[in-house]
């Protein structure tokens, strides 16, 4: 696996004084090598990598599952309690339904798994609101898994989840629903910072 | 110029009756919204309105499909003077730190040949049993004279917007 972490001092400070600049500022770009990535660790750091100056993260990835399982799981500080709630609405081309769901982690995605034709990776985009307020943060995923393919679902879905917990996002954890199984290579996830702009008015 | 720039962030500091992002920059193709937002009526979820330009005809409609607990709904709002998503945030019965969720995006605003169309996605109430909501919806502004889009209003269709609402708006530039 291959880890890109921006910590290089922002470039939207000049002097001391916040500038216009990108508002999506590149953090943490990982790529899966190997057959033995089962988790996806994003940390907050230092210089654009610290979180705490962002109002939101995105999460953006293309992955697949060397497993019989593709569900894929995020889980925010290390937190492993029943902490998680969440509502999907899903189609799979025939079928469409809702469900709720109260869990150990946010469930994001879906993935092809190893039994799908090769070469198909699903898709997610996940943006975590306002993760500095002492709120609950909540999250919203769109995914796409699979389409055109047997051996795996043909899942399209929008999710929000809700992590019952008001402290500030500083480690975001990726992993495949058995927590053993690993990601493909080639998986990516590129994780970007949201900056505000505070405006008097 | 950035390619996606931070243009406002609106901070509630205490409850207000709505938010009004106005004199929006035209500079850009595309603009989007991200929203953490709360009611403060009694309840689980309420509408949420968002008004184009301050108009008080009739020219928003709103469709939706909504995922609800078990249920799969969908919905249309038509001809009301502002875009109506049903249970789209919720009020003071969900768990007192969660705050709804909004990302709406908007193509093409500034331009003036043609009416404006709206992306929306909004979850809300997970916290409250049984109102849970995931909503995806698109929507249509449509006024003949098809003026740029210079001003966005959010509100709670009853209570006001709670303490600690955020909204910030992005402009999104093609080149």
């Amino acid at each position: 696996m291959t880890q890109t972490i921006n910590t290089a001092t922002p470039d939207y400070i000049v002097d001391g004084t916040l500038t216009d600049g990108e508002a999506w500022v590149p953090l943490i770009t990982t790529v899966v090598s190997g057959t033995s990535t089962s988790n996806v660790q994003m940390q907050s750091s230092t210089g654009a990598n610290d979180w705490s100056q962002y109002m939101d993260l995105v999460l953006i990835s293309s992955a697949r599952s060397l497993t019989t399982d593709g569900v894929v799981n995020l889980r925010f500080n290390n937190d492993t309690g029943s902490n998680y709630v969440g509502q999907i609405l899903q189609g799979n081309g025939t079928d469409d339904s809702a469900y709720f769901q109260s869990l150990t982690n946010a469930d994001i995605a879906v993935i092809p798994k190893s039994t799908a034709t090769a070469d198909f990776f699903g898709s997610f985009v996940c943006t975590m609101f306002d993760i500095n307020a002492g709120k609950y943060t909540s999250l919203q995923s769109l995914r796409a898994n699979n389409m055109n393919a047997a051996g795996s679902p043909n899942i399209i879905a929008m999710t929000t989840f809700c992590w019952k917990n008001q402290a500030a996002v500083t480690e975001i954890d990726v992993f495949i629903a058995s927590g053993t199984a690993a990601f493909a290579a080639n998986s990516r996830f590129d994780l970007f910072g949201v900056l505000p702009r505070m405006v008097t008015v | 110029m950035a390619v996606i720039e931070a243009l406002e962030t609106v901070y509630l500091e205490a409850d207000a009756a709505s938010v009004t992002i106005d004199s929006i920059n035209q500079g850009y193709e595309t603009l989007i919204v991200h929203a953490s937002q709360r009611s403060t009526n009694v309840s689980g979820g309420v509408a949420f309105e968002i008004e184009c330009n301050g108009t008080t005809t009739e020219h928003h409609s709103a469709y939706t499909m909504v995922g609800a607990n078990s249920s799969e709904l969908a919905q249309e709002n038509l001809i009301l003077n502002f875009w109506k998503i049903y249970d789209g945030i919720h009020g003071t019965s969900a768990l007192t730190p969660e705050y709804a969720t909004m990302r709406l995006i908007i193509p093409d605003y500034a331009q003036a040949d043609s009416n404006k169309s709206m992306n929306i996605m909004l979850g809300d109430a997970l916290t409250k049993a049984t109102d849970y909501r995931v909503t995806w919806g698109g929507g249509n502004y449509d006024q003949t004279s098809h003026p740029a889009l210079t001003q966005l209003k959010f509100r709670s269709a009853t209570g006001n917007l709670t303490r600690g609402s955020e909204y910030t708006l992005f402009g999104v530039k093609n080149s």
